[in-house]
């Protein structure tokens, strides 16, 4: 059956937070590859979102995911999926989002050297390898409350897509 | 709140149906209420899905020449029947950032939401 570029990016980034769901229950496992995962589920979650149904491919890359957290606040849908009653409390919850949202939007390898768990960088002479850097603020293994409300967060977005 | 046509004596597009309409005001209320940065609220006209174009300042800009892109929501399960179709722009785009395909002019558009 032909799949339009909505279903086709809503299903590879389900398939993308299942595969940082297994990869989460191996702590041997570095963090670089968990929140790369992270980056791409987020990144085409929006994408998907921001495609029409049957619609045309969306060409824009990678910075999606902080706009998908404002508009998603006025979904009745996924207000509903994430289980709150009053839309107030809801988009409270998206905005204490919004930073750690950006956090990981941040973790796209494109534009200058920067952090992100995909390719080594450069920074004051040094290159840094993603498997050296500790990405502290997104430490996946040591949830913070913060991370966790993030990752059901993007789970509830998976049961409305 | 001013929520309908602002600056055009509730005249409603004649592309417009009374439903979807209605149906834009609501959302837009929902909207405007959860993100308070938003200044100003257009809905373009269609008669198969709500479109709308929040103007918030807290936002990233367009690339160049990039057209707004909206973010598709099926809604249905909270009672309502039709798609909404929401992007967000800077002030600075307003009336300026090229809109998606099919959405005409921004002069079709009609300010349904002012902050006041």
């Amino acid at each position: 059956m032909p799949m339009d570029w909505r279903t086709a990016y809503l299903e590879q980034a389900r398939s993308d937070h299942a595969m940082l769901r297994r990869l989460l229950t191996d702590k041997t496992v570095p963090l670089c590859h968990c929140l790369h995962y992270l980056q791409m589920a987020t990144e085409k979650l929006a994408k998907g979102f921001l495609t029409q149904p049957g619609g045309a491919r969306y060409r824009r890359t990678h910075d999606a995911f902080v706009n998908f957290l404002i508009i998603a606040k006025g979904s009745p849908d996924l207000q509903k999926a994430c289980g709150f009653t009053q839309r107030r409390v809801f988009a409270a919850y998206l905005d204490s989002l919004r930073d750690l949202a950006q956090d990981v939007e941040n973790l796209s390898p494109e534009g200058n050297d920067h952090p992100n768990p995909e390719y080594p960088w450069e920074q004051a002479g040094v290159v840094i390898s993603p498997l050296a850097y500790p990405f502290s603020n997104l430490d996946l293994y040591q949830q913070s409350p913060k991370m966790a409300k993030l990752l059901k967060f993007i789970a509830d977005c998976f049961t409305v897509a | 709140m001013m929520l309908g046509s602002v600056g055009k004596d509730n005249v409603m597009s004649k592309t417009l149906s009374s439903d979807i309409h209605q149906e834009a005001l609501k959302l837009v209320e929902a909207n405007v209420e959860a993100e308070p940065a938003i200044a100003r609220a257009y809905l373009f006209p269609s008669d198969e899905e709500i479109r709308l174009i929040y103007v918030d300042p807290t936002v990233g800009f367009l690339r160049n020449g990039e057209a707004v892109a909206p973010y598709y929501f099926g809604n249905k399960a909270s009672g309502f029947v039709y798609l909404s179709a929401i992007a967000l722009i800077r002030p600075e785009e307003e009336g300026r950032a090229a809109l998606p395909e099919g959405w005409g002019d921004w002069s079709d558009a009609e300010v349904v939401w002012e902050k006041p």
